[in-house]
């Protein structure tokens, strides 16, 4: 096997630079996903040109202002918890949580888990309804993306040539009621894996703001507009003529989900939003089942 | 550092040839062609017509071809192997091998079989069950299945092997260093004297090192006898999961009458276990899932079938416990079930059978401990009230629909599992244990099967030490060789603490007699005797099958998850007789992973690990929850004995336990392993 | 490539392909025989190396991600006092790791002392929760891991 060039530039601008020139490149940071795709014991099968990012310190900050928390797209997973354990929203902090062990947390960064290009996982679902934006850079230009605008609908990464990721900026605000579940490991069992994230603003027993996404095997993601519209705006707890007709919209927006996700994980989906409509309440600080 | 704590991968010398298998890959055929041009330099090929002496391996009175003949019965079967200086090169050469098949040949399945499928079939039967089924219309009819299961993490696994003086050195991580040697005598064509076999680190290790580093061993050789060079194959993780050891799968069918009393009239079961396409040791293998089924239940009319099945699937060899866990968890889920039809509290309906103090083979064991057990599971799990809570629970509840209500069901399993062969396997070889007690009161113990673990060689020490009235240092288990040590047999089915342990008890007396008769040094030999020629009669199927017996009671809680559908286990309660126990904490360590690994089995995962849970607050905390299953393990205190075997009965109560545990959650009956998410729904789904 | 590092505090150099994995450059070109890497697939834990201090599976790394770092291995603590510690707290808890792992656990044990001198159960629990290996159950590691933890603090502190 021939080798791959790798490049590992120590600056942004440099990165910039060589990415313009090498478009084709596989940029790798954490390499913790590429490992686990590529099954087995034998070398890694790289292409000819790898830019290794891992060691640019503005890739590696993560800073705080009063209205969001900004995280270096290579930062380690392990390095946010630690950093921001206790101000980060809890939907994403217990995404984090979930990912692996915490040598592979050492390892991943919160880019390769956000922009994996043919898996969605942990994070993406709870980045996606906390309205965090991310950084694309190339060179001569930027922009700030929404977390669904990464991937095309059909769920291809949708990154210009030559552009990355840089930073992920997540907006701190005030959700009282937050819920994030992972099951099964989206690797070794990916078509029995699921995420399931929730945000609700309950004020004074009135709904005023509601998101949920669920992710799905590979690239299947649902977060339904229509359904937040629909229960935005209701009181707490949710009649249940309310339920059964965000059960029925929720259930057709499922059946519309493409082949690969199975009959199993949509039952799954909509049991888990069923209740979770049925649990939001006033928040209180008690135990709720 | 001594060969014994190195593992095979650190063997390698400059210049010797690294191997590879080439593995047909089709399930059933015939090879009609192997092309072998353009293939890179310096490679070697090496099939089944270079073999000079015979092309198998024998295992009592099993065989399998080391390479293909030509004929293919699984795939994966190893056709040719290639060698090279360069490692590399085997992965190039081995794609531009191109190996043409005849594949007009229907595959051997498990379900359905044919009839001449069946390789052997071992019966018991006591009574007239025949008779009683026809007089009765109440009989519960049950089918369980379990399937295979594989373990991902081991040590290596390989053979090195280089000339030493004109003699044949084999490194190899073996169990059995004698059945290495026999092998490759057999397939070189040479004496036995010609070759000296030296273990290497096995552990950790579920079976695969009793044949398969024979098997490896008789490669490398091969290359090593027609080339000169000194040889290495080594298998990849990936083959050794796919092709040594995997545990049996089962389909197990079951049918019993109940009297009003809820005791056990009549019962009959049929095991058939899928042995894949060469087996190996299954007389031991269906006579041990026989007499482990039948248990202690006094039934008056049984009759237990096993039976061997021969398919196209990779052979799968020799794995622990050897089919007791699969029998196990059949009988236990079936005998729970009977215990519900009978309305009675399954620990109670158990403690009933415990009465007579008998086991199916007719032994009367005066001091079966099995009603100590369960009352010991029984109050520590808070069985009776917690069984009867959520049987009323499951009663009550209409509808689970939109509620996170954990679904909590709790069960019980109970059993024995046997430490040594039943039969010694025929064989015309002595396996023994020598002694020697030399001048200066040292004691000096040689066992062929060196890699024994440091905890059993404490056993034999402090024993020894004790028999002969010397101290433990004085005692030393000798490192060596084939060259040196004697032949002890194969190191499984808990060989090592009791029938090993036996033997050093036995030339300990021996010498202890002799001493002040004798002249210092005083050797001894002592052999592992048939236990057919003292207790056990393996024709009727009478008398004290093994060297002794390890008993087990098992509770295991569940709660599922109404919504995902994921069992969590919420706690294992476990008590043992394993004999004799030296060490408890230490044994209550092996237990506890072998509980982990049976829990892995049941629910279909490589392994329990901790895992985050929700605890469904949706609102507070600040990180989930970080949770294992709490797992309780105490062993009934034995003074005096032999220790016995912990693996085994550790793994093979919880399954049954757990699925019973799970039937109570749901109120539907699970009757196979591994349950995930998606086998419970669809069980769910099921009308009932 | 060229691929200079600091291993067990001793500069290395060496030549890699960029295609090999960390683990297999360890074992096989630095002789690194405590490495035992099984699955391949950041699951067993029998690669565990500290990479600049930190936990990590060379199972998952390419080689050439290492460049400039500094790597410590089960060989580079066994020499150690901190081994003693780690040793003494698993003998006095009846931890007892099998030869195929124990150099994995001595290096999360070493990973986890090195953020906190007493550890609780949970983080015990959670740093092992990437290995696999069933010799030795979480219980008795746990305390074993929280006894090496007194073990060090007690020597540190006679210092």
């Amino acid at each position: 096997m021939s080798d791959s060039k790798v490049f590992q530039p120590t600056s942004i601008n440099e990165l910039l630079r060589t990415y313009q020139e090498y478009p084709e490149a596989l940029v790798l940071a954490g390499s913790t996903a590429i490992a686990r795709e590529q099954k087995g014991d034998g070398p890694f099968e790289l292409p000819d040109m790898v830019l290794h990012i891992s060691r640019i310190p503005e890739l590696q900050r993560i800073s705080r202002t009063e209205r969001y928390f900004e995280i270096g797209s290579c930062v380690p997973i392990s390095r946010i918890l630690k950093v921001g354990q206790h101000v980060l929203p809890k939907v994403f902090t217990h995404a984090l949580h979930n990912i692996a062990h915490p040598a592979v947390r050492n390892m991943g960064t919160l880019g390769g888990n956000l922009g994996h290009q043919s898996r969605r996982l942990n994070t993406f679902g709870p980045l996606t309804i906390l309205d965090a934006r991310v950084e694309l850079r190339k060179s001569g230009s930027s922009r700030w993306v929404q977390v669904p605008r990464l991937f095309t609908k059909t769920g291809e990464p949708a990154l210009e040539t030559g552009e990355f990721i840089s930073r992920i900026r997540i907006p701190f605000v005030d959700w009282n009621l937050q819920f994030y579940q992972r099951i099964g490991d989206p690797f070794t069992k990916p078509k029995s894996s699921l995420t399931f994230s929730a945000l609700t603003a309950v004020e004074k027993g009135e709904i005023t703001d509601f998101r949920v996404a669920f992710t799905f095997l590979g690239r299947s993601v649902l977060r339904d507009r229509e359904l937040e519209t629909l229960i935005s705006g209701k009181k707490v707890p949710l009649s249940e003529k309310m339920r059964a007709e965000a059960r029925s919209l929720f259930r057709s927006s499922l059946m519309d989900l493409p082949g690969e996700v199975t009959l199993f994980q949509k039952q799954r989906a909509l049991r888990l939003l069923q209740w979770y409509l049925s649990a939001l309440h006033e928040p209180t600080s008690e135990l709720f089942y | 550092m001594e060969n014994s704590r190195r593992f095979i991968d650190e063997f390698a010398s400059r210049g010797m040839l690294h191997l590879k298998i080439v593995r047909s890959d089709i399930p059933r055929g015939r090879v009609s062609s192997i092309e072998s041009t353009d293939l890179p330099e310096d490679i070697l090929i090496f099939e089944a017509n270079d073999i000079e002496g015979i092309n198998r391996v024998a295992v009592v009175e099993e065989e399998m071809p080391l390479l293909s003949n030509g004929n293919i019965a699984y795939e994966g079967e190893p056709i040719l192997l290639i060698a090279a200086e360069d490692p590399e090169t085997l992965d190039l050469a081995e794609r531009r091998l191109k190996i043409s098949y005849e594949t007009d040949f229907s595959l051997l399945a498990f379900e359905p079989a044919s009839k001449d499928q069946t390789v052997d079939t071992v019966r018991l039967s006591r009574g007239n069950p025949a008779k009683e089924f026809e007089e009765t219309t109440q009989i519960v009819e049950a089918e369980y299945r379990t399937t295979i299961e594989s373990h991902v993490s081991r040590a290596p696994i390989g053979a090195y092997v280089e000339l030493q003086d004109g003699r044949f050195t084999v490194y190899t991580p073996t169990h059995w260093p004698f059945h290495v040697r026999s092998t490759i005598a057999e397939v070189l064509g040479i004496d036995e004297s010609e070759i000296k076999v030296v273990q290497t680190n096995p552990s950790p290790a579920y079976g695969e090192k009793v044949v398969f580093p024979s098997i490896l061993a008789a490669m490398a050789s091969l290359v090593c006898h027609n080339t000169g060079k000194a040889a290495r194959l080594l298998l990849s993780p990936k083959e050794a999961e796919k092709f040594t050891t995997r545990k049996a799968p089962v389909h197990v069918k079951s049918t019993s009458i109940l009297n009003e009393a809820g005791k056990i009239i009549a019962h009959d079961t049929h095991m058939r276990f899928d042995v894949g396409a060469y087996p190996l040791f299954t007389k031991e293998l269906l006579q041990r899932a026989v007499i482990t089924s039948g248990s202690y239940y006094q039934v008056p009319n049984v009759s237990i079938t096993a039976e061997a099945i021969q398919t196209s699937a990779p052979p799968m060899n020799i794995y622990r416990g050897l089919g007791v866990s699969q029998s196990l968890f059949a009988t236990e889920v079936h005998f729970s079930r009977l215990a519900e039809f009978s309305q009675l509290n399954p620990g109670d309906w158990k403690k009933n059978h415990t009465k007579e103090k008998h086991i199916i083979t007719g032994a009367h064991l005066p001091n079966m401990p099995l009603e100590k057990l369960v009352d010991t599971v029984v109050e520590q799990s808070d069985f009776y009230r917690k069984h009867s809570a959520y049987e009323q629970i499951r009663k009550r509840r209409n509808s689970v629909k939109a509620s996170r209500r954990f679904l909590r069901g709790i069960g019980i399993a109970t059993g024995f599992t046997g430490n040594g062969f039943t039969d010694k396997p025929g064989t015309n070889k002595n396996w023994g244990i020598e002694a020697t007690l030399d001048k200066k009161d040292q004691l000096t113990i040689e066992c062929g099967t060196m890699t024994v673990p440091e905890a059993i060689k404490t056993i034999w020490k402090r024993r020894a030490g004790e028999i002969l009235g010397i101290s433990p240092e004085s005692v030393e288990i000798a490192s060596g060789d084939t060259d040196t040590l004697p032949d002890s047999g194969p190191m499984m089915l808990g060989m090592p603490v009791t029938v090993y342990t036996s033997l050093v008890d036995r030339c300990c007396n021996y010498i202890r007699k002799q001493r002040f008769n004798k002249p210092l040094p005083i050797e001894v030999r002592r052999n592992i005797l048939s236990a057919k020629r003292s207790t056990w009669d393996a024709s009727s199927f009478t008398g004290v099958p093994f060297h002794s017996l390890s008993w087990g009671a098992v509770v295991v809680e569940v709660q599922l998850d109404p919504l995902t559908l994921v069992p969590e286990v919420r706690g294992v309660w476990a008590a043992f007789d394993c004999g004799l126990v030296y060490n408890t904490q230490y044994a209550v360590s092996i237990a506890e992973g072998g509980i982990y690994e049976a829990l892995a089995w049941a629910m279909g995962e490589q392994r329990v690990n901790p895992r985050y849970y929700q605890d469904y607050v949706i609102e507070g905390h600040d990180t989930p929850n970080l949770r294992l299953p709490p797992v309780s393990v105490v062993f009934a205190n034995r003074a005096k004995g032999l220790p016995g075997g912990i693996n085994e009965i550790s793994e093979s109560l919880v399954p049954a336990a757990f699925v019973t545990a799970l039937s109570q959650a749901t109120g539907v009956y699970f009757d196979r392993i591994p349950l995930n998410a998606e086998t419970i729904q669809s069980y769910l789904e099921e009308p009932s | 490539m060229k691929l200079s590092l600091t291993l067990n505090g001793r500069a290395v150099e060496a030549d890699i392909s960029t295609s090999t994995r960390l683990v297999d450059f360890l074992r096989r070109e630095l002789q690194l025989q405590s490495l035992h890497p099984s699955c391949y697939d950041g699951q067993c834990g029998n690669c565990a190396i500290l990479l600049d201090g930190e936990l990590v599976y060379s199972c998952l790394l390419p080689g050439f991600a290492v460049q400039g770092r500094s790597i410590i291995t089960y060989e580079g603590i066994i020499d150690t006092l901190e081994y003693n510690d780690i040793i003494s707290g698993f003998h006095d808890e009846q931890a007892y790791p099998c030869t195929y792992c124990l150099s994995a656990k001595v290096v999360i044990t070493q990973s986890i002392l090195e953020s906190t001198l007493d550890p609780n159960q949970q983080e015990v629990l959670e740093a092992f929760s990437g290995t696999y290996c069933p010799c030795t159950n979480f219980h008795n590691l746990a305390r074993g891991v929280i006894r090496a933890g007194e073990y060090r603090r007690r020597r540190l502190h006679e210092r």
